[in-house]
């Protein structure tokens, strides 16, 4: 559902219900980016506070050029990766292969055990570029322009992303069943 | 990968549904007839829906409380901070130059003054206005993004 432009014109301003507002229309779509990409509660949670105050930080520079949502999906994908990347920097990144299954698990009477942590697990046998572009194209069904956006990057390039990391994907699958 | 007729950017664009009607017909024959192709398409298939698959646990609460905390407290601040620095810097100007007035080390004093102003803008400004976010290197992270 996406916020009116009047929610983000207030939110602009410094209305704090605004943001409230914006919070709530967007945190399903961040929360799942994170902990996608994360692959971890706790690394999900902080990351995912971070895209939001960048959001409200840098919320008087967006100009109405794109869709609110696009502009929110750049900043996550920025916000995120850079999380990432300084995590790794300060030696406290970690994949728990335990939690993973616990946290990624459907409820076991909901579905087939065997495919309980398959995503998870799919997932984190990606390369994270690879997990980024998957993420935004086969779970939240963005197009190709639109990741392009997203990312910064081209079009062809997204296209390239997305094959190479499909490969990826099925190899590791293929593994998986084996 | 493939079965050398056809490569996995066939798929991928059969995938996307973005082959053109008479590569799409020509697609769907080979497939019926090559098994390489099948496998690899009914693999990709299966792992795509995988990773779709997952119900994930709903976004804690606790991270709405602690966003909209900071919000808070960091409007309060600038808030302090529209009355406190013209205040501030009113009293450097005044002490900068009673001291000088008096010849009595005015460096020190004006300096301290600026610190306690600039720290201010810094400490608290910086949530709000600061602009550190290096937006293109994404392109860069992705690429040359390390492996995890
Ligand atoms: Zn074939």
């Amino acid at each position: 559902m996406p916020v009116p432009d009047r929610t983000v014109l207030d939110a602009q301003r410094g209305d704090l219900e605004a943001m409230g507002q914006i919070y709530s229309a967007y945190i399903d779509l961040v929360w799942n980016i994170s902990l996608k990409m994360t692959l971890n509660r706790t690394h999900a949670e902080e990351a995912a506070s971070e895209v939001f105050l960048r959001i409200f930080r840098k919320i008087s520079k967006f100009k109405f050029r794109s869709s609110f949502k696009t502009w929110v999906y750049r900043l996550t994908v920025n916000t995120v990766i850079n999380y990432i990347e300084k995590e790794k920097r300060r030696k406290t990144w970690y994949i728990d292969e335990e939690r993973l299954e616990r946290e990624y698990g459907v409820p076991a009477a909901q579905e087939d055990p065997a495919e309980k942590d398959m995503c998870g697990k799919l997932l984190a046998g990606l390369r994270q570029r690879e997990r980024m572009l998957l993420i935004l194209r086969e779970i939240e069904g963005m197009s190709y322009c639109d990741i392009a956006e997203a990312a910064g990057m081209s079009i062809g390039a997204v296209k390239t992303g997305i094959y190479r990391a499909r490969e990826s994907l099925r190899r590791a699958y293929k593994s998986m069943e084996a | 990968m493939g079965c050398g007729k056809y490569d996995n950017n066939l798929i991928n664009l059969y995938i996307d549904g973005e082959l053109d009607g008479p590569g799409a017909e020509e697609f769907c024959k080979h497939l019926e007839s090559c098994g390489v192709c099948r496998g690899e398409l009914k693999e990709l298939e299966s792992a795509l829906s995988g990773i779709k698959k997952a119900v994930l646990p709903p976004a804690p609460e606790n991270i709405r409380r602690r966003v909209m905390e900071k919000l808070a407290r960091v409007r309060k601040t600038a808030r302090t901070l529209y009355l406190l620095v013209p205040a501030a810097a009113a009293a450097a100007v005044l002490l900068a130059s009673y001291i000088s007035l008096n010849r009595t080390k005015p460096g020190h004093v004006t300096d301290y003054v600026n610190t306690q102003i600039n720290y201010l803008y810094g400490e608290s400004l910086v949530d709000v206005y600061a602009d550190d976010d290096k937006d293109n290197t994404v392109i860069g992270l992705i690429l040359g993004g390390e492996d995890i």
